[in-house]
């Protein structure tokens, strides 16, 4: 069975990218454009893996992040943080707030795709 | 010598007339056979008498005379008056050795003359310089302390008055530590002079910021040495009050900043875009009109952000970015004195001091507001406050007892504004200016604790001073250490994480108690709760009543000169019992430590009888025997990095930080217990 992955950004430019480059590389996909939608969409389609944007209004990516982490029944379930700020601290805040790995824009579609398998044991 | 010359030609006469009277005599009694030849003696001897005497008038006129003025000539040319005219008479036989001395007088009078204008107007050149250097220092905006090696000042301004706001410190003679911390400069000159020791070209001045003693404010100090070195001449430092200037500096930062995140998204979706169309062959139709259009408008999404950015960027030149070089410890007691006001908050400076690269006055503020902040949301009153470092990294660390705060209790936080922060004063604006970030996490430590932990950039001069490499004491095990530890069974048999210890080290003259060698140095610090409280430390120089060994000196860098004064082992010991309480005492190496101490015992009545933890036998019973067990050796293995070792303090300092990684080590060998740890090594 196909792994499931969810894109989370506010922006649909990026949604539209990275979903059809996921799907290329053989995941189902499902997208969602907040925090509170991700948190939804995670409950009820349970994905195996959220790639999640930190820069979002309303509730950003860390939030998001630490409220799945909270959830004690997503054990197994995988996020890698994308992160507009270039900055390792940046990265090292979603590591310590639970996050398994973190991409910075712009990044390669190489790299993302090579990420996604590598943490669900895929590649 | 023209008299013993007199003397000579009238011997000379006078033997020359008796022998001629004495022929005279002959001549009248002799008979005329023999008067003839008389008579020619007679003459002949009065020829002799008649030209002796003559040439005496001659040398004595021509000669004599003249070099008697000479001489006198001489004497007055060189004594008094360079320029006197000898008096001497044209006729003499000397040659020209008269005019040629003097022609000798005359020029030595005018070399006199050249050198007595030269001094005079060097001298007043040298006085309108120090006057008019006394007017520029006078005159400065900045503060200006000249200090000798010892930190004494030699000269100030009006401005150092002014600036230091204690006119009660400031005096020829006053050490200039009373109003500066003296780890501050003695660090920066340290690391001028080892940059120098590299480099001969490198600069011979440095920067730091750090806080007026028993005052509030900010300084931004600039040392530099005199001479080659602190022992040559002493330093200059001068210094400016920088608790109130931020404003555009900071705000070029910002700006900057900004634009680069700001470009960072469009740049995504646009490489993502681009990189499909490229790589995918298959595409439908509408997906490509799609990713096509994306570029199209992301594009002009980064148009729009260059212009933006070519708009702002004149005002985003000149000016300097104001974050500075400060000890953890100077920043920590600013914080303190902030929250002091309020008697429920108490914080407590943990861990060991570091350099930080901070704009100290946003940082404080900051501080202070996330402690009142937690206070009120959590309830918490303690806070401890560390510099913690990793991997060239380093963290401002709250620690308080309780839980980690949300994500979104800290977001919320960061909207608000902190008061007398100018330029940008919201909370997120001051993160970003340290290009950081905050999160709230589980103690790494400490069980039942959170911290709240803001990276910051770390001062690269902790990285640069090479620690020397100083060669370690002679390591061996007394195993009979923990048999001469006290008698209290019960302390023994205590988890580590629940004992308080008094982490220590000596220095002194030489390795050997039982051939003289005496105690020159006690450090000392408190480690309570798993926290280093670098703030209560024992630090105490020792009269060893004997003197310090010159090829000792390398490795402590004390002198006779600097313990002439200080109180001997007798006085300081009933001090350190105090201090050390009923704590456990630890050391490195801690039979070498123990041995100079318990010889005293006897002498001074002060028998220490805490038990003793070598971290030495700890780190045998946790490595094995067949790793090197230097201080220097197990924080590398621990990867703590020691920047100071120069000193007993400094030295238990990295001691107690070695200490706290080796009991989190511990447990994973089963040794929990102060009895399991003094008796690691079996």
């Amino acid at each position: 069975m196909d792994k499931k992955v969810l894109i989370v950004d506010d922006e649909p430019n990026i949604l539209l990218s990275l979903a059809f480059l996921v799907q290329k590389a053989g995941f189902r996909t499902k997208t969602a454009e907040d925090g509170q939608a991700a948190l939804d969409t995670v409950a009820q389609w349970q994905p195996d893996l959220v790639l999640l944007d930190v820069n979002m209004p309303v509730m950003d990516g860390f939030e998001v992040c630490q409220r799945l982490r909270e959830d004690n029944s997503l054990g197994d379930l995988k996020i890698i943080i994308l992160t507009a700020k270039g900055r390792n601290i940046e990265k090292e805040k979603g590591l310590a707030l639970g996050a398994d790995d973190y991409v910075t824009k712009p990044f390669s579609n190489a790299d993302v795709v090579e990420r996604i398998k590598h943490q669900l044991g895929a590649a | 010598m023209p008299k013993r010359f007199d003397l000579i030609i009238g011997l000379n006469l006078v033997l020359t007339l008796i022998a001629l009277i004495y022929a005279v005599f002959n001549f009248l009694g002799a008979d005329a056979s023999q008067q003839m030849p008389a008579l020619i003696v007679a003459v002949l001897l009065f020829m002799v008498a008649a030209m002796t005497a003559g040439q005496w008038a001659y040398l004595k006129v021509f000669l004599i005379r003249p070099l008697r003025a000479l001489e006198r000539g001489g004497d007055i040319i060189l004594s008094t008056h360079a320029a006197h005219d000898i008096e001497i008479g044209p006729t003499h036989e000397l040659g020209s050795l008269p005019a040629n001395l003097q022609t000798l007088g005359h020029k030595l009078a005018e070399s006199k003359r050249e050198v007595a204008r030269a001094l005079k107007t060097g001298a007043q050149q040298v006085t309108q310089q120090k006057d008019y250097l006394e007017q520029v220092i006078h005159g400065l905006d900045e503060g200006v302390l000249v200090c000798d090696s010892q930190g004494r000042i030699l000269l100030y301004n009006p401005s150092a008055v002014r600036i230091l706001k204690c006119p009660e410190h400031v005096g020829l003679g006053r050490s200039a530590y009373e109003l500066i911390p003296r780890a501050s400069v003695e660090h920066t000159l340290e690391l001028i002079e080892s940059r120098r020791a590299d480099d001969s070209n490198a600069p011979t001045t440095s920067d730091f910021v750090c806080t007026v003693l028993r005052k509030e404010h900010m300084l931004h100090c600039r040392v530099g040495l005199m001479s080659g070195s602190r022992d040559g001449g002493g330093f200059v430092m001068t210094f400016s009050d920088v608790t109130s200037r931020q404003g555009a500096l900071r705000k070029r930062n910002e700006l900057l900043r900004q634009t680069i995140e700001n470009l960072r998204s469009p740049l995504a979706s646009l490489r993502a875009a681009a990189e499909n169309l490229t790589h995918y062959d298959d595409i439908e139709t509408d997906m490509r009109h799609a990713f096509q259009q994306v570029i199209v408008d992301e594009s002009g999404q980064i148009s729009a952000q260059i212009d933006a950015l070519a708009e702002e960027s004149r005002k985003l030149l000149g000016g300097e970015f104001v974050t500075m070089d400060i000890r953890s410890p100077d920043l920590i007691k600013q914080v303190r004195k902030r929250v002091a006001t309020d008697a429920q908050l108490e914080l407590t400076q943990t861990g060991l001091p570091l350099w930080l690269r901070v704009d100290s006055q946003a940082m404080v503020r900051l501080l202070e507001f996330y402690i009142r902040r937690i206070h009120e949301t959590t309830g918490a009153g303690a806070f401890d406050l560390e510099a913690d470092h990793r991997d060239h990294k380093v963290f401002l660390d709250l620690a308080w007892e309780g839980e980690p705060l949300s994500h979104t209790q800290l977001k919320s936080w960061e909207e608000e504004t902190l008061p007398d922060v100018v330029g940008f004063p919201q909370v997120s604006a001051v993160l970003r200016q340290h290009a950081s970030v905050v999160w709230s996490q589980r103690h790494p430590r400490v069980e039942g604790r959170a911290i709240l932990r803001i990276p910051i950039p770390g001062a690269g001069r902790q990285w640069e001073v090479s620690s020397e490499i100083i060669p370690a004491r002679p390591i061996s095990y007394d195993f009979d250490l923990a048999e001469m530890a006290g008698d209290d069974a019960q302390i023994r048999l205590r988890p580590l994480r629940e004992l308080n210890f008094v982490v220590f080290d000596t220095e002194t003259t030489g390795l050997n108690p039982d051939q003289g060698d005496e105690v020159i140095s006690i450090g000392a610090v408190r480690v309570v709760n798993q926290r280093i409280l670098s703030d209560e430390t024992f630090d105490q120089l020792v009269n060893p009543g004997r003197p310090i060994p010159k090829q000792s000196i390398k490795f402590h860098g004390i002198t006779d000169e600097m313990v002439k004064d200080a109180p001997s082992l007798d006085t300081v010991l009933p001090q350190f019992r105090d201090f050390v309480s009923d704590s456990v005492l630890v050391a490195h190496n801690a039979w070498f430590d123990m041995k100079f101490l318990k010889r005293r015992e006897a002498q001074t009545g002060i028998r220490l009888r805490n038990p003793v933890l070598d971290t030495l036998i700890l780190s045998v019973g946790i490595h094995g025997h067949e790793v090197e067990q230097s201080l220097d050796a197990i924080a590398g293995r621990l990867g703590i990095e020691i920047f100071d070792r120069h000193s007993a303090l400094a030295d238990s300092l990295a001691t107690a930080e070695v200490l706290l990684r080796l009991i989190d080590l511990a447990e994973t060998k089963g040794i929990r217990t102060l009895q399991d740890a003094m008796n690691a090594y079996k």
